[in-house]
Protein backbone atom coordinates (compact mmCIF):
# COMPACT_ATOMS: atom_id res chain seq x y z
CA UNK A 1 0.00 0.00 0.00
CA UNK A 2 3.06 2.58 0.87
CA UNK A 3 5.11 1.29 -2.11
CA UNK A 4 1.43 2.18 -4.25
CA UNK A 5 1.35 5.60 -3.13
CA UNK A 6 4.83 5.97 -3.88
CA UNK A 7 4.39 4.65 -7.08
CA UNK A 8 1.12 6.96 -8.11
CA UNK A 9 2.73 9.80 -6.97
CA UNK A 10 5.87 9.40 -9.08
CA UNK A 11 3.54 8.43 -11.80
CA UNK A 12 1.75 11.87 -11.53
CA UNK A 13 5.03 13.61 -10.71
CA UNK A 14 6.15 12.40 -14.20
CA UNK A 15 3.17 12.88 -16.53
CA UNK A 16 3.35 16.54 -14.82
CA UNK A 17 6.25 17.23 -16.06
CA UNK A 18 5.50 15.50 -19.40
CA UNK A 19 2.85 18.28 -19.70
CA UNK A 20 4.17 21.08 -18.16
CA UNK A 21 7.66 20.79 -19.47
CA UNK A 22 8.04 22.18 -22.91
CA UNK A 23 5.90 25.03 -22.06
CA UNK A 24 8.05 25.56 -18.54
CA UNK A 25 11.38 25.63 -21.28
CA UNK A 26 9.82 27.76 -24.00
CA UNK A 27 8.89 29.99 -21.26
CA UNK A 28 13.14 29.99 -20.27
CA UNK A 29 13.75 29.96 -23.38
CA UNK A 30 12.25 33.55 -24.11
CA UNK A 31 14.43 34.90 -21.11
CA UNK A 32 17.79 33.65 -22.53
CA UNK A 33 19.68 34.79 -25.96
CA UNK A 34 19.58 32.43 -28.68
CA UNK A 35 23.22 31.33 -28.70
CA UNK A 36 22.66 30.60 -24.78
CA UNK A 37 19.28 28.58 -25.83
CA UNK A 38 21.20 26.62 -28.70
CA UNK A 39 24.78 26.18 -26.55
CA UNK A 40 22.99 24.72 -23.09
CA UNK A 41 19.30 24.42 -23.93
CA UNK A 42 18.51 22.97 -20.05
CA UNK A 43 20.40 26.16 -18.36
CA UNK A 44 18.56 28.65 -16.56
CA UNK A 45 18.77 32.40 -17.74
CA UNK A 46 22.15 34.25 -16.55
CA UNK A 47 20.13 37.07 -16.11
CA UNK A 48 16.91 38.21 -16.03
CA UNK A 49 16.57 40.01 -19.80
CA UNK A 50 13.20 40.90 -21.49
CA UNK A 51 15.56 41.56 -24.72
CA UNK A 52 13.65 38.96 -26.80
CA UNK A 53 10.08 40.46 -25.46
CA UNK A 54 11.19 43.63 -26.62
CA UNK A 55 12.27 42.67 -30.00
CA UNK A 56 8.96 41.98 -31.27
CA UNK A 57 8.43 45.47 -31.36
CA UNK A 58 10.46 45.74 -34.82
CA UNK A 59 8.95 42.82 -36.58
CA UNK A 60 4.79 42.72 -37.44
CA UNK A 61 3.78 40.39 -34.24
CA UNK A 62 1.96 42.93 -32.64
CA UNK A 63 0.28 43.96 -35.47
CA UNK A 64 -0.88 40.13 -35.53
CA UNK A 65 -1.83 40.80 -32.26
CA UNK A 66 -4.11 43.22 -32.59
CA UNK A 67 -5.95 41.24 -35.49
CA UNK A 68 -6.10 38.24 -33.82
CA UNK A 69 -7.97 40.68 -30.95
CA UNK A 70 -10.16 42.19 -33.52
CA UNK A 71 -11.22 38.70 -34.97
CA UNK A 72 -11.74 37.41 -32.22
CA UNK A 73 -13.82 39.96 -30.78
CA UNK A 74 -15.75 40.23 -33.41
CA UNK A 75 -16.41 36.92 -34.04
CA UNK A 76 -17.38 36.64 -30.79
CA UNK A 77 -19.92 38.82 -31.08
CA UNK A 78 -21.44 37.20 -34.06
CA UNK A 79 -21.95 34.31 -31.78
CA UNK A 80 -23.96 36.44 -29.40
CA UNK A 81 -26.01 37.74 -32.26
CA UNK A 82 -26.53 34.87 -34.20
CA UNK A 83 -26.59 31.26 -32.73
CA UNK A 84 -28.14 32.62 -29.55
CA UNK A 85 -31.33 33.22 -31.93
CA UNK A 86 -30.60 30.54 -33.55
CA UNK A 87 -30.90 28.05 -30.21
CA UNK A 88 -33.51 29.91 -29.08
CA UNK A 89 -35.49 29.27 -32.10
CA UNK A 90 -35.12 25.34 -31.83
CA UNK A 91 -35.77 25.23 -28.06
CA UNK A 92 -38.76 27.11 -28.12
CA UNK A 93 -40.99 27.26 -31.30
CA UNK A 94 -42.37 25.16 -33.33
CA UNK A 95 -42.37 25.50 -37.30
CA UNK A 96 -42.48 23.07 -40.07
CA UNK A 97 -38.57 21.68 -41.00
CA UNK A 98 -37.13 22.38 -37.37
CA UNK A 99 -36.02 18.64 -37.02
CA UNK A 100 -34.41 19.12 -40.23
CA UNK A 101 -32.77 22.31 -39.48
CA UNK A 102 -31.34 21.30 -36.05
CA UNK A 103 -30.27 17.57 -37.79
CA UNK A 104 -28.42 19.99 -40.29
CA UNK A 105 -26.58 21.87 -38.17
CA UNK A 106 -25.87 19.23 -35.97
CA UNK A 107 -24.28 17.30 -38.44
CA UNK A 108 -21.89 20.27 -39.72
CA UNK A 109 -20.03 19.37 -36.37
CA UNK A 110 -18.33 17.13 -38.41
CA UNK A 111 -17.51 19.13 -41.22
CA UNK A 112 -13.75 19.96 -41.31
CA UNK A 113 -13.94 23.68 -42.81
CA UNK A 114 -10.76 23.04 -44.65
CA UNK A 115 -12.03 20.31 -46.93
CA UNK A 116 -14.55 22.99 -48.07
CA UNK A 117 -12.11 25.97 -47.76
CA UNK A 118 -11.62 26.00 -51.45
CA UNK A 119 -15.34 26.58 -52.99
CA UNK A 120 -15.46 28.97 -49.51
CA UNK A 121 -12.63 30.88 -50.84
CA UNK A 122 -13.65 31.52 -54.30
CA UNK A 123 -17.37 32.00 -53.11
CA UNK A 124 -15.89 34.89 -50.58
CA UNK A 125 -14.45 36.15 -53.67
CA UNK A 126 -17.16 36.90 -55.36
CA UNK A 127 -18.58 38.49 -52.19
CA UNK A 128 -15.99 40.92 -52.08
CA UNK A 129 -14.86 39.52 -48.48
CA UNK A 130 -11.21 38.13 -49.41
CA UNK A 131 -8.57 39.68 -47.62
CA UNK A 132 -11.30 41.07 -45.59
CA UNK A 133 -11.57 40.97 -42.03
CA UNK A 134 -15.10 41.18 -41.47
CA UNK A 135 -15.51 38.12 -44.03
CA UNK A 136 -12.70 36.07 -41.71
CA UNK A 137 -15.22 37.18 -38.58
CA UNK A 138 -18.44 35.80 -40.55
CA UNK A 139 -17.20 32.81 -41.24
CA UNK A 140 -15.98 32.07 -37.71
CA UNK A 141 -19.02 32.68 -36.23
CA UNK A 142 -20.59 30.39 -39.36
CA UNK A 143 -18.18 27.32 -38.18
CA UNK A 144 -18.52 27.93 -35.03
CA UNK A 145 -22.63 27.80 -35.10
CA UNK A 146 -22.91 24.14 -34.66
CA UNK A 147 -21.28 23.58 -31.37
CA UNK A 148 -22.53 26.71 -29.69
CA UNK A 149 -26.28 26.35 -31.14
CA UNK A 150 -26.17 22.28 -29.49
CA UNK A 151 -24.87 23.67 -25.92
CA UNK A 152 -27.19 27.28 -25.34
CA UNK A 153 -30.18 25.07 -27.10
CA UNK A 154 -30.09 22.44 -24.96
CA UNK A 155 -29.45 24.85 -22.28
CA UNK A 156 -32.39 26.86 -23.13
CA UNK A 157 -34.86 24.11 -23.50
CA UNK A 158 -33.87 23.28 -19.40
CA UNK A 159 -35.20 26.36 -18.60
CA UNK A 160 -38.90 26.29 -17.49
CA UNK A 161 -41.43 27.97 -19.57
CA UNK A 162 -42.96 29.58 -16.73
CA UNK A 163 -40.04 31.78 -16.30
CA UNK A 164 -40.93 33.28 -20.25
CA UNK A 165 -44.52 33.18 -19.41
CA UNK A 166 -44.52 35.78 -16.88
CA UNK A 167 -43.04 38.36 -18.84
CA UNK A 168 -45.61 37.70 -21.68
CA UNK A 169 -48.03 38.06 -18.90
CA UNK A 170 -46.77 41.78 -18.69
CA UNK A 171 -46.92 42.36 -22.54
CA UNK A 172 -43.73 41.62 -23.64
CA UNK A 173 -43.24 40.53 -27.05
CA UNK A 174 -41.17 37.68 -28.29
CA UNK A 175 -38.00 39.29 -28.73
CA UNK A 176 -38.12 40.63 -25.39
CA UNK A 177 -38.54 37.92 -23.79
CA UNK A 178 -35.95 36.67 -25.51
CA UNK A 179 -33.44 39.85 -24.65
CA UNK A 180 -34.68 40.64 -21.78
CA UNK A 181 -35.37 37.62 -19.78
CA UNK A 182 -34.22 34.25 -21.68
CA UNK A 183 -30.42 35.59 -22.49
CA UNK A 184 -29.71 37.34 -18.97
CA UNK A 185 -30.92 33.83 -17.35
CA UNK A 186 -28.46 31.40 -19.90
CA UNK A 187 -25.55 33.45 -19.13
CA UNK A 188 -23.96 30.14 -17.70
CA UNK A 189 -24.35 28.61 -20.93
CA UNK A 190 -23.77 31.99 -23.14
CA UNK A 191 -20.04 32.37 -21.07
CA UNK A 192 -19.40 28.64 -21.66
CA UNK A 193 -20.03 29.01 -25.30
CA UNK A 194 -17.90 32.26 -25.40
CA UNK A 195 -14.65 30.92 -23.67
CA UNK A 196 -14.94 27.67 -26.21
CA UNK A 197 -14.67 30.05 -29.03
CA UNK A 198 -12.43 32.40 -27.99
CA UNK A 199 -9.92 29.19 -27.40
CA UNK A 200 -11.04 28.65 -31.46
CA UNK A 201 -10.56 31.40 -32.83
CA UNK A 202 -7.86 32.54 -31.25
CA UNK A 203 -6.25 29.35 -32.56
CA UNK A 204 -8.06 28.98 -35.96
CA UNK A 205 -5.53 28.66 -38.59
CA UNK A 206 -6.44 27.29 -42.19
CA UNK A 207 -9.06 29.70 -42.72
CA UNK A 208 -7.31 32.73 -41.58
CA UNK A 209 -4.54 30.95 -44.09
CA UNK A 210 -6.39 30.85 -47.13
CA UNK A 211 -8.74 33.80 -46.53
CA UNK A 212 -6.48 36.53 -45.35
CA UNK A 213 -3.77 37.75 -48.45
CA UNK A 214 -2.52 40.27 -46.89
CA UNK A 215 0.45 40.17 -44.18
CA UNK A 216 -0.98 43.63 -41.87
CA UNK A 217 -4.77 41.78 -41.92
CA UNK A 218 -2.90 38.44 -40.88
CA UNK A 219 -3.98 36.86 -37.35
CA UNK A 220 -1.31 35.16 -35.08
CA UNK A 221 -1.11 31.77 -35.90
CA UNK A 222 -0.73 32.70 -39.69
CA UNK A 223 1.47 35.18 -38.46
CA UNK A 224 3.85 33.14 -36.16
CA UNK A 225 4.83 30.78 -38.83
CA UNK A 226 5.52 33.51 -41.07
CA UNK A 227 7.67 35.42 -38.20
CA UNK A 228 9.16 31.37 -37.85
CA UNK A 229 10.97 32.17 -41.24
CA UNK A 230 11.46 35.82 -40.09
CA UNK A 231 13.52 34.47 -37.03
CA UNK A 232 15.34 31.38 -37.98
CA UNK A 233 18.56 32.11 -36.36
CA UNK A 234 16.45 34.02 -33.84
CA UNK A 235 14.97 31.22 -31.36
CA UNK A 236 14.75 33.34 -28.38
CA UNK A 237 12.30 36.25 -30.37
CA UNK A 238 10.23 33.46 -31.47
CA UNK A 239 10.00 31.87 -27.57
CA UNK A 240 8.65 35.47 -26.48
CA UNK A 241 6.30 35.08 -29.74
CA UNK A 242 5.11 32.58 -28.67
CA UNK A 243 4.74 32.88 -24.83
CA UNK A 244 3.19 36.01 -25.48
CA UNK A 245 0.29 34.15 -28.24
CA UNK A 246 -0.55 31.85 -25.93
CA UNK A 247 -0.86 34.24 -22.62
CA UNK A 248 -4.48 35.70 -23.40
CA UNK A 249 -5.32 31.53 -23.17
CA UNK A 250 -3.63 30.61 -20.53
CA UNK A 251 -4.67 33.83 -18.52
CA UNK A 252 -8.48 33.21 -19.50
CA UNK A 253 -7.95 29.60 -18.28
CA UNK A 254 -6.58 30.78 -15.08
CA UNK A 255 -9.63 33.02 -14.49
CA UNK A 256 -11.87 31.23 -15.29
CA UNK A 257 -10.64 27.58 -14.68
CA UNK A 258 -13.48 25.75 -13.15
CA UNK A 259 -16.13 27.08 -15.13
CA UNK A 260 -14.20 26.38 -18.65
CA UNK A 261 -13.13 22.89 -17.58
CA UNK A 262 -17.04 22.74 -16.91
CA UNK A 263 -17.91 24.24 -20.10
CA UNK A 264 -15.93 22.30 -22.17
CA UNK A 265 -17.00 19.16 -21.05
CA UNK A 266 -20.56 20.18 -21.00
CA UNK A 267 -20.79 20.05 -24.72
CA UNK A 268 -19.12 16.63 -24.81
CA UNK A 269 -21.47 15.32 -21.99
CA UNK A 270 -24.71 16.01 -22.19
CA UNK A 271 -25.99 13.03 -23.66
CA UNK B 1 -30.41 16.10 -25.05
CA UNK B 2 -33.87 16.53 -24.69
CA UNK B 3 -35.54 15.51 -27.53
CA UNK B 4 -38.38 17.52 -27.34
CA UNK B 5 -38.43 20.83 -27.23
CA UNK B 6 -40.80 22.25 -24.14
CA UNK B 7 -43.80 23.87 -26.22
CA UNK B 8 -43.92 27.47 -26.09
CA UNK B 9 -46.76 28.09 -24.00
CA UNK B 10 -48.07 30.37 -26.28
CA UNK B 11 -51.17 28.66 -27.99
CA UNK B 12 -52.96 28.71 -24.47
CA UNK B 13 -52.53 31.81 -23.99
CA UNK B 14 -55.61 33.40 -25.47
CA UNK B 15 -58.20 30.38 -25.90
CA UNK B 16 -60.64 32.36 -27.72
CA UNK B 17 -58.71 32.75 -30.51
CA UNK B 18 -58.49 30.05 -33.46
CA UNK B 19 -55.49 27.83 -33.43
CA UNK B 20 -54.38 28.32 -36.86
CA UNK B 21 -53.58 32.15 -36.32
CA UNK B 22 -51.40 31.53 -33.42
CA UNK B 23 -49.67 29.21 -35.26
CA UNK B 24 -49.02 31.41 -37.65
CA UNK B 25 -47.77 34.07 -35.27
CA UNK B 26 -45.67 31.18 -33.68
CA UNK B 27 -44.08 30.37 -37.09
CA UNK B 28 -43.68 34.04 -38.15
CA UNK B 29 -41.35 34.65 -34.76
CA UNK B 30 -39.84 31.68 -34.77
CA UNK B 31 -38.51 33.37 -38.70
CA UNK B 32 -37.77 36.25 -37.00
CA UNK B 33 -35.31 34.19 -34.65
CA UNK B 34 -34.20 31.90 -37.33
CA UNK B 35 -33.22 33.93 -40.61
CA UNK B 36 -29.86 35.99 -39.28
CA UNK B 37 -28.34 32.10 -37.77
CA UNK B 38 -29.56 30.70 -40.85
CA UNK B 39 -28.66 33.03 -43.27
CA UNK B 40 -24.87 33.08 -42.17
CA UNK B 41 -24.88 29.25 -41.70
CA UNK B 42 -26.34 28.57 -45.25
CA UNK B 43 -23.93 31.30 -46.65
CA UNK B 44 -21.15 29.93 -45.66
CA UNK B 45 -21.01 26.62 -44.35
CA UNK B 46 -23.74 24.97 -46.71
CA UNK B 47 -23.27 26.36 -49.64
CA UNK B 48 -19.52 25.82 -50.04
CA UNK B 49 -20.31 22.22 -49.23
CA UNK B 50 -22.58 21.74 -51.77
CA UNK B 51 -20.87 23.85 -54.21
CA UNK B 52 -18.03 20.91 -53.41
CA UNK B 53 -20.44 17.62 -53.93
CA UNK B 54 -21.53 19.63 -57.59
CA UNK B 55 -17.51 20.83 -58.36
CA UNK B 56 -16.14 17.08 -57.33
CA UNK B 57 -18.36 16.45 -60.74
CA UNK B 58 -16.22 18.41 -62.79
CA UNK B 59 -12.61 18.90 -64.35
CA UNK B 60 -10.55 21.21 -66.26
CA UNK B 61 -9.66 19.27 -69.09
CA UNK B 62 -7.54 20.40 -72.13
CA UNK B 63 -9.19 21.91 -75.36
CA UNK B 64 -7.90 23.65 -78.14
CA UNK B 65 -5.27 26.29 -76.93
CA UNK B 66 -6.27 26.84 -73.56
CA UNK B 67 -8.69 24.48 -71.21
CA UNK B 68 -12.17 24.11 -70.17
CA UNK B 69 -14.44 22.70 -67.32
CA UNK B 70 -15.99 19.51 -68.24
CA UNK B 71 -18.37 17.04 -66.58
CA UNK B 72 -16.63 13.95 -66.16
CA UNK B 73 -19.18 11.94 -63.72
CA UNK B 74 -17.04 9.94 -61.43
CA UNK B 75 -13.91 9.87 -62.99
CA UNK B 76 -12.45 12.27 -60.78
CA UNK B 77 -13.54 9.85 -57.60
CA UNK B 78 -12.06 7.06 -59.55
CA UNK B 79 -9.40 8.65 -59.97
CA UNK B 80 -8.22 9.69 -56.76
CA UNK B 81 -9.09 6.12 -55.28
CA UNK B 82 -7.35 4.05 -58.14
CA UNK B 83 -4.31 6.22 -58.95
CA UNK B 84 -3.45 8.11 -56.57
CA UNK B 85 -1.02 7.11 -54.12
CA UNK B 86 -0.57 9.90 -52.10
CA UNK B 87 -4.49 10.08 -50.93
CA UNK B 88 -4.34 6.69 -50.19
CA UNK B 89 -1.06 7.40 -47.82
CA UNK B 90 -2.86 9.82 -46.61
CA UNK B 91 -6.18 8.18 -45.63
CA UNK B 92 -3.85 5.04 -43.86
CA UNK B 93 -1.73 8.05 -41.81
CA UNK B 94 -5.21 9.96 -40.96
CA UNK B 95 -6.67 6.56 -39.85
CA UNK B 96 -3.61 5.33 -37.53
CA UNK B 97 -3.46 8.72 -36.20
CA UNK B 98 -7.38 8.09 -35.18
CA UNK B 99 -6.85 4.40 -34.12
CA UNK B 100 -3.53 5.58 -32.22
CA UNK B 101 -5.35 8.37 -30.53
CA UNK B 102 -8.30 5.39 -29.35
CA UNK B 103 -5.75 3.10 -28.48
CA UNK B 104 -3.17 5.40 -26.00
CA UNK B 105 -4.55 8.48 -25.91
CA UNK B 106 -8.27 6.93 -23.93
CA UNK B 107 -6.43 4.30 -21.90
CA UNK B 108 -4.38 6.93 -20.82
CA UNK B 109 -6.86 9.73 -20.23
CA UNK B 110 -8.60 7.11 -18.26
CA UNK B 111 -5.48 5.70 -16.10
CA UNK B 112 -4.91 9.69 -14.98
CA UNK B 113 -8.72 10.38 -14.43
CA UNK B 114 -8.41 7.10 -12.23
CA UNK B 115 -5.51 8.42 -10.08
CA UNK B 116 -6.98 11.80 -9.51
CA UNK B 117 -10.31 10.07 -8.69
CA UNK B 118 -9.87 9.59 -5.24
CA UNK B 119 -8.23 13.18 -4.60
CA UNK B 120 -4.68 12.32 -3.72
CA UNK B 121 -3.26 15.55 -2.88
CA UNK B 122 -2.97 18.56 -5.11
CA UNK B 123 -5.66 16.72 -7.56
CA UNK B 124 -7.18 19.85 -8.12
CA UNK B 125 -3.39 20.98 -9.50
CA UNK B 126 -2.80 18.32 -11.88
CA UNK B 127 -6.15 18.46 -13.24
CA UNK B 128 -5.33 22.21 -14.14
CA UNK B 129 -2.07 21.31 -14.88
CA UNK B 130 -2.72 18.80 -17.29
CA UNK B 131 -5.37 20.43 -18.99
CA UNK B 132 -3.45 23.57 -20.07
CA UNK B 133 -1.86 22.02 -23.69
CA UNK B 134 -5.44 21.58 -24.72
CA UNK B 135 -5.77 25.79 -24.56
CA UNK B 136 -2.55 25.89 -26.97
CA UNK B 137 -3.15 26.33 -31.07
CA UNK B 138 -1.86 23.41 -33.12
CA UNK B 139 0.45 26.31 -34.68
CA UNK B 140 2.24 27.25 -31.88
CA UNK B 141 2.58 23.37 -30.87
CA UNK B 142 3.96 22.63 -33.74
CA UNK B 143 6.75 25.20 -34.01
CA UNK B 144 7.57 24.40 -30.18
CA UNK B 145 7.96 20.08 -31.25
CA UNK B 146 10.28 21.17 -34.17
CA UNK B 147 12.31 23.28 -31.42
CA UNK B 148 12.00 20.10 -29.42
CA UNK B 149 12.90 17.64 -32.12
CA UNK B 150 15.14 19.18 -34.38
CA UNK B 151 18.57 18.32 -34.37
CA UNK B 152 20.45 21.37 -33.86
CA UNK B 153 19.58 22.59 -30.76
CA UNK B 154 16.93 20.74 -29.98
CA UNK B 155 15.41 19.53 -26.70
CA UNK B 156 15.49 16.08 -27.16
CA UNK B 157 18.99 15.57 -28.70
CA UNK B 158 19.82 17.77 -25.87
CA UNK B 159 18.10 15.61 -23.52
CA UNK B 160 20.10 12.70 -24.93
CA UNK B 161 23.40 13.91 -25.12
CA UNK B 162 22.69 14.83 -21.30
CA UNK B 163 22.53 11.51 -20.25
CA UNK B 164 25.51 9.92 -22.78
CA UNK B 165 23.28 8.53 -25.27
CA UNK B 166 23.86 11.51 -27.78
CA UNK B 167 24.94 8.41 -30.18
CA UNK B 168 20.70 8.45 -31.18
CA UNK B 169 20.43 12.14 -31.45
CA UNK B 170 18.81 12.81 -35.07
CA UNK B 171 16.73 14.95 -37.05
CA UNK B 172 13.19 13.44 -35.37
CA UNK B 173 11.19 15.22 -38.17
CA UNK B 174 13.35 14.05 -40.98
CA UNK B 175 12.93 10.34 -40.49
CA UNK B 176 10.00 7.99 -41.59
CA UNK B 177 9.23 7.86 -37.84
CA UNK B 178 7.91 11.76 -37.80
CA UNK B 179 4.37 10.70 -37.67
CA UNK B 180 5.01 8.88 -34.89
CA UNK B 181 6.22 12.01 -33.47
CA UNK B 182 3.22 13.98 -34.43
CA UNK B 183 0.98 11.36 -32.82
CA UNK B 184 2.95 12.04 -29.91
CA UNK B 185 2.29 15.74 -29.93
CA UNK B 186 -1.11 15.85 -30.39
CA UNK B 187 -1.41 13.31 -27.01
CA UNK B 188 0.24 15.85 -25.55
CA UNK B 189 -1.84 18.11 -26.66
CA UNK B 190 -5.10 16.45 -25.68
CA UNK B 191 -5.08 13.92 -23.26
CA UNK B 192 -5.61 16.46 -20.24
CA UNK B 193 -9.22 17.28 -22.28
CA UNK B 194 -10.19 13.60 -22.01
CA UNK B 195 -8.47 12.87 -18.31
CA UNK B 196 -11.21 15.93 -17.18
CA UNK B 197 -14.56 14.13 -19.48
CA UNK B 198 -13.40 11.03 -17.98
CA UNK B 199 -12.80 12.39 -14.22
CA UNK B 200 -16.41 14.01 -14.44
CA UNK B 201 -17.93 10.96 -15.72
CA UNK B 202 -15.86 8.38 -12.88
CA UNK B 203 -16.77 11.15 -9.76
CA UNK B 204 -20.75 10.54 -10.85
CA UNK B 205 -19.76 7.44 -9.90
CA UNK B 206 -21.54 6.92 -6.39
CA UNK B 207 -18.78 5.39 -3.78
CA UNK B 208 -21.73 2.77 -2.76
CA UNK B 209 -21.13 0.61 -5.88
CA UNK B 210 -17.13 -0.01 -5.51
CA UNK B 211 -17.61 -0.56 -1.62
CA UNK B 212 -20.02 -3.52 -2.34
CA UNK B 213 -17.71 -4.91 -4.78
CA UNK B 214 -15.19 -4.75 -2.22
CA UNK B 215 -17.49 -6.46 0.34
CA UNK B 216 -18.28 -8.88 -2.40
CA UNK B 217 -14.34 -9.75 -2.58
CA UNK B 218 -13.50 -7.77 -5.94
CA UNK B 219 -10.28 -6.90 -6.84
CA UNK B 220 -9.59 -3.65 -8.29
CA UNK B 221 -8.96 -4.95 -11.20
CA UNK B 222 -12.92 -6.74 -11.26
CA UNK B 223 -13.93 -3.31 -9.44
CA UNK B 224 -12.41 -1.65 -13.22
CA UNK B 225 -13.83 -4.33 -15.25
CA UNK B 226 -17.03 -5.07 -14.30
CA UNK B 227 -18.18 -1.90 -12.23
CA UNK B 228 -16.80 1.26 -13.47
CA UNK B 229 -16.28 0.21 -17.65
CA UNK B 230 -19.25 -0.59 -17.90
CA UNK B 231 -20.97 2.24 -16.21
CA UNK B 232 -18.23 4.45 -18.30
CA UNK B 233 -19.33 3.10 -21.83
CA UNK B 234 -21.57 5.84 -22.72
CA UNK B 235 -18.53 8.53 -22.24
CA UNK B 236 -16.38 6.05 -23.69
CA UNK B 237 -18.21 5.87 -26.92
CA UNK B 238 -18.89 10.08 -26.73
CA UNK B 239 -14.61 10.41 -26.52
CA UNK B 240 -13.88 7.49 -29.06
CA UNK B 241 -15.75 9.58 -31.48
CA UNK B 242 -14.64 12.67 -30.48
CA UNK B 243 -10.76 11.60 -30.82
CA UNK B 244 -11.89 9.76 -34.04
CA UNK B 245 -13.50 12.63 -35.51
CA UNK B 246 -10.57 15.09 -34.39
CA UNK B 247 -7.62 12.91 -35.84
CA UNK B 248 -9.28 12.31 -38.79
CA UNK B 249 -9.12 15.72 -39.45
CA UNK B 250 -5.67 16.73 -38.58
CA UNK B 251 -4.08 19.97 -40.74
CA UNK B 252 -2.55 22.73 -38.73
CA UNK B 253 0.15 20.81 -37.05
CA UNK B 254 1.25 19.06 -40.01
CA UNK B 255 1.03 22.16 -41.96
CA UNK B 256 3.56 23.74 -40.06
CA UNK B 257 5.54 21.03 -38.89
CA UNK B 258 6.42 18.70 -42.05
CA UNK B 259 3.75 19.56 -44.16
CA UNK B 260 3.25 16.27 -44.77
CA UNK B 261 7.23 14.93 -45.15
CA UNK B 262 9.26 13.39 -45.67
CA UNK B 263 8.10 12.18 -48.91
CA UNK B 264 4.53 11.84 -47.68
CA UNK B 265 5.25 10.31 -44.87
CA UNK B 266 3.20 12.70 -42.82
CA UNK B 267 0.45 13.53 -45.36
CA UNK B 268 -3.19 13.48 -43.94
CA UNK B 269 -5.93 13.92 -46.15
CA UNK B 270 -6.81 17.31 -45.12
CA UNK B 271 -3.36 18.58 -46.00
CA UNK B 272 -3.13 16.75 -49.36
CA UNK B 273 -6.92 17.95 -50.21
CA UNK B 274 -5.45 21.56 -49.25
CA UNK B 275 -1.95 21.22 -51.43
CA UNK B 276 -4.23 19.89 -54.34
CA UNK B 277 -6.48 22.82 -53.41
CA UNK B 278 -3.97 25.62 -53.84
CA UNK B 279 -0.78 24.71 -54.79
CA UNK B 280 -1.08 22.39 -57.44
CA UNK B 281 0.39 24.52 -60.66
CA UNK B 282 -2.40 24.04 -64.04
CA UNK B 283 -2.96 27.93 -64.37
CA UNK B 284 -6.11 28.24 -62.63
CA UNK B 285 -7.48 26.36 -59.74
CA UNK B 286 -8.72 22.91 -60.42
CA UNK B 287 -11.83 22.80 -57.83
CA UNK B 288 -12.97 18.99 -59.12
CA UNK B 289 -10.32 16.68 -57.75
CA UNK B 290 -9.80 18.31 -54.60
CA UNK B 291 -13.52 18.70 -54.16
CA UNK B 292 -13.51 14.79 -54.89
CA UNK B 293 -11.29 13.87 -52.76
CA UNK B 294 -13.06 15.66 -49.81
CA UNK B 295 -16.26 14.33 -50.42
CA UNK B 296 -14.68 10.67 -50.54
CA UNK B 297 -13.21 11.62 -47.10
CA UNK B 298 -16.32 13.13 -45.46
CA UNK B 299 -18.63 10.04 -46.41
CA UNK B 300 -15.91 7.75 -44.82
CA UNK B 301 -15.93 10.29 -41.81
CA UNK B 302 -19.23 9.84 -41.45
CA UNK B 303 -19.82 6.21 -42.29
CA UNK B 304 -16.56 5.45 -39.12
CA UNK B 305 -18.90 7.46 -37.01
CA UNK B 306 -22.02 5.96 -37.65
CA UNK B 307 -20.24 1.90 -36.73
CA UNK B 308 -18.73 3.42 -34.02
CA UNK B 309 -21.92 4.84 -32.33
CA UNK B 310 -23.36 1.46 -33.88
CA UNK B 311 -20.82 -0.44 -32.08
CA UNK B 312 -21.39 1.37 -28.79
CA UNK B 313 -25.02 1.91 -29.09
CA UNK B 314 -25.35 5.64 -28.22
CA UNK B 315 -28.47 7.67 -28.94
CA UNK B 316 -26.72 10.41 -29.63
CA UNK B 317 -25.11 10.30 -33.37
CA UNK B 318 -22.85 13.42 -32.83
CA UNK B 319 -22.02 14.41 -29.62
CA UNK B 320 -19.13 17.26 -29.10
Amino acid sequence: MRLGRIVLHLFLITYTIYALGPLLWLAVASLKPTFQIIADPFALPQELSFRNYLALSVSRFWIYYRNSIIVSAGSLLGILLFATTTAYALARFRFPGREWIRTTIFAAILLPPALVVLPLFLQMQTYGLVDNQLGLMLVYAAFAMPVSVYILRDFIAHIPVEVADAARVDGANEWQVFLRVMLPISRPAITSVLLLQFVAFWNEFVLALVLIRSDTLRTLPVGLTLLNTEYIMNYGAMAAALVLSAAPMLLVFATFSERFIRGMSAGALKG
Amino acid sequence: MIETAPRSGRTDRHPGEPLSRHVRRERLTATSFLIPGLLLFGLFVVFPLTDTVYQSFFSIVPAGAGAERRFVGFALYREALTEDAVFWGAMLNSTLWASWSVLVDIPLAFLLAWCLRTRVPGWRFYRTAWFAPMLLSPVLIGLLWRYILRYEGGLLNGLLRLVGLGALATDWLGNPWALLWLFLATTWHTVGYYMVLTLTALEEIPQDYLDAAVVDGASRRQQIWHIVLPILRPLLATLIIITFTAKMRVFDLVWVTTRGGPYGKTETVITWVVQRAFYYVSGQFDMGYPSAMAIIWLVIMALGILILSRIFRTRDLIQY
